[in-house]
């Protein structure tokens, strides 16, 4: 576009190019200039506001530029459903899997409780009978008493208790050299009373049966008296043994 | 030398009072500037000339900035907006550039 413009060709038009732009420089307090200068205010101050808005980085955008950020947010977003699905999926598992904790430690523990009450390492209260042996003439034999205790237990009794001793699986009934009975080797005093946890209904017949129990202490010259109680508490306890040889079988 | 001063004092104000660019102008205003620059171009080589009238300088100042405007504005409406800014930002910048290349060639002759 340099149609319009002659370059100078010698050194007086080239002072004559260099005297214009002093000229051009000179402050000119017309109008016109006035209004030249107003403007370029205005052109400075849209760059300024050009260059501050610029910094908005989705204004300039083109079409493609924001179907291509679009795109990329929709995918970053279905990515990361698909990571709260899986954090979902595991959070539901390892909850579940909780639970499972949770109910095998309630079993184990009933099961610790039951196992307890049977090997008669723990107190135990219930519905049950308390059977007062009196023996007046001390003839009644640990045969006897042992049959009591048998058949309480064939009449569902859970846990039973002679005097002192809580009765368990090893429990032993002697006699000792002077004709007193011995449970576990604690000797006892008559009358003997046993207690026992269970339906009251079932061990009271039981012992009562002809030819039973009841029948047996007064043969060999006691008497057997049984009452139902609703609250049997039993507080006798053994002390736990480690088995030495045993093993459980895998 | 007023026309240095207003651009100098508005860049300045514009930095300091940090105008909000009207929504319905953002589209526009970077064409403006550019055609507005050509035009100060324009300007310079002229007076260079000796062929600078204030008269012409300003409406062709007001004609360049509405024309531009305008193309983009027309660009949008058409759907080719982002192509019609891409072309009249390269005719522009064509135009700075050979005025540019004029005022070197006067000022420096070779």
């Amino acid at each position: 576009m340099s149609d319009g413009t002659r370059t100078p060709q010698s050194r007086e038009q080239q002072r004559l190019v260099w005297r214009r732009l002093v000229d051009t420089l000179r402050p000119q307090a017309n109008l016109a200039q006035l209004i030249v200068g107003l403007l370029c205010l205005l052109l400075g101050l849209s760059i300024a506001a050009q260059l501050r808005a610029g910094d908005d980085s989705l204004e300039g955008a083109s079409q493609q530029e924001l179907v291509r950020l679009l795109d990329e947010s929709g995918r970053h977003v279905s990515d990361l459903e698909v990571e709260n699905a899986e954090l979902d999926r595991t959070l539901e598992a390892l909850r579940s899997g909780r639970e499972g904790d949770v109910a095998a430690r309630n079993a184990a523990e009933e099961r610790l409780q039951d196992l307890e009450i049977l090997a008669g390492t723990v107190p135990a209260q219930g519905r049950g009978i308390v059977v007062s042996i009196a023996d007046p003439t001390g003839e009644v034999r640990a045969s006897t008493l042992l049959g009591v205790i048998q058949e309480l237990r064939n009449a569902g009794a859970e846990v039973i208790q002679i005097e002192d001793v809580r009765v368990i699986a090893s429990t032993s009934i002697t006699t000792e050299p002077d004709g007193t009975l011995s449970v576990d080797g604690t000797r006892i005093e008559a009358p003997y009373e046993v207690r026992a946890i269970g339906d009251p209904a079932v061990m009271e017949p039981a012992l009562r049966i002809p030819g039973g129990a009841a029948d047996a202490v007064s043969g060999d010259g006691g008497t057997l008296a049984a009452a139902t109680e609703d609250e049997v508490v039993i507080d006798a306890v053994v002390p736990l043994g480690t088995p030495e040889h045993t093993q459980v079988v895998k | 030398m007023i026309a240095i001063i207003g651009l100098v004092l508005g860049i300045v104000l514009g930095a300091v009072v940090q105008p909000d660019v009207p929504v319905a102008l953002q589209p526009y205003l970077p064409i403006a500037v550019v055609a507005a620059l050509d035009t100060l171009a324009g300007g310079l080589r002229a007076s260079l000339d000796g062929a600078f009238d204030s008269h012409v300088f300003i409406t062709s100042f007001l004609f360049n900035v509405l024309i531009a405007a305008f193309l983009v504005f027309l660009g949008d409406q058409l759907g080719v907006g982002s192509q019609l800014s891409t072309a009249v930002i390269v005719v522009l910048g064509i135009r700075i550039f050979s005025n540019a290349a004029a005022i070197r060639r006067l000022l420096f002759r070779s």
